[in-house]
């Protein structure tokens, strides 16, 4: 049987996404009587979105950021 | 005013002859996913500003290799990655031994069964801390680790895609994002921990 070592590896590298489906099911069987390593599922779909959301809030513009960044870059490239 | 398509042909000779148009389009599109990539790969404004100027510089100049090869974002990426790389001189491969992988292997008994659980970060995510919690412990990732949880996982790009721009094979890649992933887990444990109940 997996041990929860190899399903937290599996899960926190991606690796499960690319594994066959006999792997997969193996993988969510474990989960449903696992608590512990259902937390570490929980802890990387926090950690995903989070980091999304951070990725998304940085998309507002700071000072220098924004149009003024890319007028600079432009104006740079056309002198070139 | 509404988008207009350029075929691929269209947009690299109009590139090649540097149509001011086309470069605005190219600048707007994709200027500032690299500035807050290279920020997010721990660069300061000013440098992340240059590196940003010397990948559309570097793309420019090698359009006749990008042709029809990948998408204009894989490949500005791809410039990116290699331009941060020889700003830090750093190794990319990821080495065969990093501390964390001792700190995640004392967490399970000889089995693998855990001996010490994962922490549940019902507190950070209630107090809606762990936006800034996630920011702050990135700051503790090495530089190849802290570049794929930006892509992988902030930018949500494919692995595939992540592996074409960094050069690495995909086992490569399951590596630095366990790896980063592992740490950032790690760290935030203990942000968790000690939040007062």
């Amino acid at each position: 049987m997996i041990s929860c070592r190899d399903v937290t590896k599996l899960i926190t590298s991606d690796q499960v996404l690319y594994e066959n489906w006999l792997k997969r099911l193996e993988v969510k069987v474990h989960l449903l009587m696992c608590r512990h390593c259902s937390r570490v599922v929980r802890q990387v779909e926090s950690l995903r979105k989070s980091a999304r959301e951070l990725w998304e809030v940085s998309d507002q513009p700071d000072p220098g950021d924004g149009d003024e960044l890319e007028s600079r870059v432009l104006h740079k490239l056309l002198k070139k | 005013m509404p988008a207009v398509a350029v075929s691929r042909s269209d947009l690299l000779s109009g590139l090649r002859r540097r149509d001011p148009e086309l470069l605005a389009k190219i600048v707007k599109e994709h200027a500032r996913p690299l500035f807050r990539a290279s920020r997010g790969m721990g660069f300061g404004r000013d440098e992340a500003e240059d590196l940003v100027q010397e990948v559309f510089l570097t793309f420019l100049e090698t359009l006749d290799r990008f042709e029809g090869r990948s998408a204009t974002r894989t490949w500005l990426f791809g410039i990116l990655h290699h331009k941060a790389r020889e700003r830090r001189r750093a190794q990319y491969r990821e080495s065969q031994k990093d501390p964390i992988d001792e700190v995640i292997e004392s967490r399970f008994d000889s089995r693998g069964n855990w001996v010490r659980p994962p922490v549940d970060l019902q507190r950070l995510i209630e107090s809606r801390e762990l936006r800034e919690a996630i920011k702050d412990c990135m700051g503790g990732l090495p530089a190849p680790q802290r570049e794929v949880f930006v892509m992988r996982d902030m930018q949500d790009l494919e692995t595939e895609e992540v592996c074409k721009i960094l050069g690495v094979t995909r086992t490569n890649m399951f590596v630095l994002v366990s790896r980063a992933r592992g740490r950032l887990r790690e760290c935030l444990e203990k942000k968790e921990i000690a939040k007062p109940k």
